[in-house]
């Protein structure tokens, strides 16, 4: 081998026909990783390195007259050598050129490449997902959206949506969608015993989350795990949805690459989970202000065994129920009487369900009792169950009942139940709107009660702590502050206090 | 995909190497060398057009892979009458048996030479008993029929034929998997057929 071939920068071997090595230079000696080796005189099969197609030994094997060029990843010496085989005459000459480097950097750039296209498919996703948001009006809505769009895709294995019920820690299914696999199976499994969800995390943190390897992870239970594994599934994103402070829910996103969820996906997948959050919280006051209608029920009761009813009937008293206050297994009430004398209704309010009467007040054309009722009274049973009186009166042998039910209260088997204890009808049931006061309307209306001076009394006796336990300020200094004596203070104080809790009770006068 | 050369493989169980990195599958195919003769598909696509022109008995296959992954080629090949064993490249490992995993093993990347031969070797060893099964079940049939004709009318038999067919591509594949374990098979035809 001359000068040029030996100092020449790419390798160079000179090959007998017959595949015996004649000569190498140093660049060849060190791209095949001879060492110290001599190859010459060996067959070219017994020191040429292994590659998969073998195309070195086999080029000897069959004819050697035509050129060869081509690219072979050789595993022992973990090098890409570009080969070409140039017959010349008597010799083959062998050329070899380190192609590593390029086809290392082709693959990073092939990925990369493969980064971005993923990239942009979950931002197109996302934006997709975000759009139909806007669209979901129901939680249910939701919850299938969101697993349609990032189940079905081919991104990803399968995704499902878990809710959190309003006030507990536990996570129910709501949807899902994407391959059938065993992983999601033991996901259900998991929800209905100990809960334990790779998700917990992301809804404790508020936080996406990403899990990159399912199978190896030791918070993960083992059915998951090994489920997980056998499916092909290796990472997990979680993503809360989220309201402010609140968690509804949260999203899981199963991949099966390892490398699925970037730091950017997770970071846009938290604005899905926002963004889902906020519908979450939308839909839930929709039907939150749906249920201010309740249902309304008018009974007429007849029944001579109830004393409410009888005490009218016997003393031809008009009687009409003005509070109710629920206490313990019985009801106290307070009752006003028109016509008779009321020692007379109260004398004959008696039998086993009357647990006791009180006079509040007596005029000579009525007056108002205390009456302690058992709750196997009408009352009591409507009570019970959850109605809330809006008014009882009694009338010659007659009582009206009206209450109000829960727009989610079982109106008829409790009008049923309640007909059947009792002499009673239905006579009406319509549904209405509750009146949801706020702050402000309720100010605005014990405004127009209050006088100047009971608001001003009830002011500064509040500022002066004259409210508080033990009191911050005396009667005395109260009404010194305010410039009158204090007979006068304890006057509008009162007064203002009952009208105040006029409004709040909503009795009227 | 690059067939191997050495005349003495053609003896030995079949694997395909299956991984969308040439730089992996390669490595693995020159480790299995001498053991098994080895071809190497470099995508899921490829795998599958594989195992459809050739019988193989193991396949090593790359989990992840752009395209079609290592369980979507896993599933296509359930659905379809492929009958070698599944070794699958994960990785992780997780330390999970196999019992009910979809797949008869799996080995967790970089394997080196003595872990993925053993693994092939095993799957090998059972894949042969299995074989070797079928081939007692299905030559004990043929003897039955072949006792039950004469030899003229073997030659048309049509059942006769077919079960000679498999009777000897059983024996051909147990033998070539079980190597020198295949003793048995020589017991058994050493036992006197019931016509003769």
């Amino acid at each position: 081998m001359n000068d040029p071939a030996r100092n020449a920068p790419i390798g160079m071997l000179d090959v007998a026909p017959d595949g015996t090595v004649r000569d190498l230079n140093p660049a060849a000696r060190e791209l095949l990783d001879f060492g110290g080796a001599d190859p010459t005189d060996e067959p070219i099969d017994a020191v040429f390195p292994q590659s998969v197609e073998a195309r070195v030994p086999r080029f000897f094997e069959t004819s050697t007259d035509r050129e060869r060029s081509f690219d072979a990843y050789y595993p022992d010496l973990d090098r890409w050598l570009d080969v070409s085989l140039v017959p010349d005459g008597n010799t083959v000459y062998l050329y070899l050129r380190d192609r590593t480097e390029e086809r290392r950097t082709e693959r990073q750039l092939a990925d990369a490449r493969g980064d971005v296209d993923r990239l942009t498919v979950t931002s197109e996703l996302i934006a997709d997902v975000l759009g139909e948001l806007v669209a979901a009006s129901t939680r249910a809505e939701i919850a299938e959206t969101i697993c349609a769009q990032l189940g079905e895709t081919d991104l990803y294995e399968f995704a499902w949506v878990g809710e959190r019920a309003v006030g507990s820690a536990d996570l129910v299914m709501r949807a899902a969608a994407g391959a059938d696999n065993r992983t999601l199976d033991r996901i259900a499994d998991e929800l209905d015993g100990d809960g334990r969800v790779p998700e917990r995390r992301a809804i404790e943190s508020g936080e996406p989350e990403t899990v990159q390897s399912l199978g190896e992870a030791d918070a993960v239970p083992e059915p998951i795990r090994r489920a997980a594994f056998a499916d092909g599934v290796q990472s997990l994103l979680a993503v809360p949805l989220t309201d402010g402070e609140s968690v509804h829910g949260v999203v899981g996103v199963y991949a099966s690459d390892r490398d699925a969820f970037s730091e950017r996906e997770r970071r846009n997948f938290g604005i899905v989970g926002e963004m889902a959050g906020f519908a979450v919280t939308a839909a839930r006051n929709r039907s939150l202000l749906s249920a201010d209608t309740v249902v309304e029920l008018t009974f007429s009761l007849t029944d001579a065994d109830a004393p409410l009813v009888a005490a009218a009937a016997e003393t031809e008293t008009s009687l009409s129920v003005t509070g109710l206050v629920p206490d313990g297994d019985r009801l106290v009430c307070y009752l006003d009487a028109e016509g008779d004398a009321p020692g007379a209704v109260e004398r004959a309010l008696d039998g086993e369900t009357v647990l006791g009467t009180r006079t509040v007040a007596d005029h000579d054309d009525g007056g108002s009792f205390e009456v302690l009722l058992d709750e196997s009274t009408p009352l009591g049973q409507l009570v019970g169950q959850g109605a809330t009186l809006r008014s009882a009166t009694y009338d010659a042998g007659e009582g009206r009942i009206v209450v109000e039910l829960p727009p989610e209260a079982e109106v008829r088997r409790i009008a049923d139940a309640f007909s059947r204890a009792h002499d009673a009808t239905v006579v009406a049931k319509r549904e209405r709107r509750r009146e949801a006061t706020t702050v402000g309307e309720f100010r605005d209306a014990l405004g127009d009660r209050l006088t100047d001076r009971q608001e001003n009394a009830l002011r500064t006796a509040f500022f002066a702590d004259y409210f508080e336990s033990p009191r911050g300020s005396t009667a005395e200094e109260v009404a010194e502050a305010l410039g009158i004596t204090g007979p006068t203070l304890l006057h509008h104080l009162r007064a203002g206090q009952r009208k105040l809790l006029d409004e709040f009770f909503e009795t009227t006068d | 995909m690059g067939a191997g050369t050495d005349e003495a493989d053609e003896d030995r169980p079949r694997a395909l190497v299956v991984d969308d990195e040439r730089e992996v599958a390669d490595a693995y195919a020159l480790r299995l060398r001498g053991l098994c003769e080895v071809e190497t598909a470099y995508g899921g696509e490829d795998a599958l057009r594989a195992v459809e022109d050739h019988e193989f008995d193991v396949v090593l296959l790359d989990r992840h892979m752009p395209g079609l992954s290592g369980d979507e080629v896993l599933e296509r090949l359930d659905e379809g009458d492929f009958d070698g064993r599944v070794i699958m490249v994960t990785a992780i490992d997780p330390g999970f048996d196999v019992l009910d995993m979809p797949f008869d093993d799996y080995l967790c990347k970089p394997v080196d030479r003595e872990d993925v031969r053993a693994a092939v070797t095993h799957q090998c060893t059972v894949l042969g008993y299995e074989v070797l099964g079928d081939y007692f079940g299905v030559e004990s049939k043929r003897r039955v029929v072949e006792a039950e004709l004469s030899t003229e009318e073997r030659a048309s038999h049509e059942e006769f034929g077919e079960l000679q067919a498999t009777a000897e591509r059983l024996e051909r594949r147990a033998r070539r998997l079980l190597g020198d374990a295949a003793d048995a098979l020589d017991d058994f035809d050493a036992i006197g057929r019931e016509s003769e």
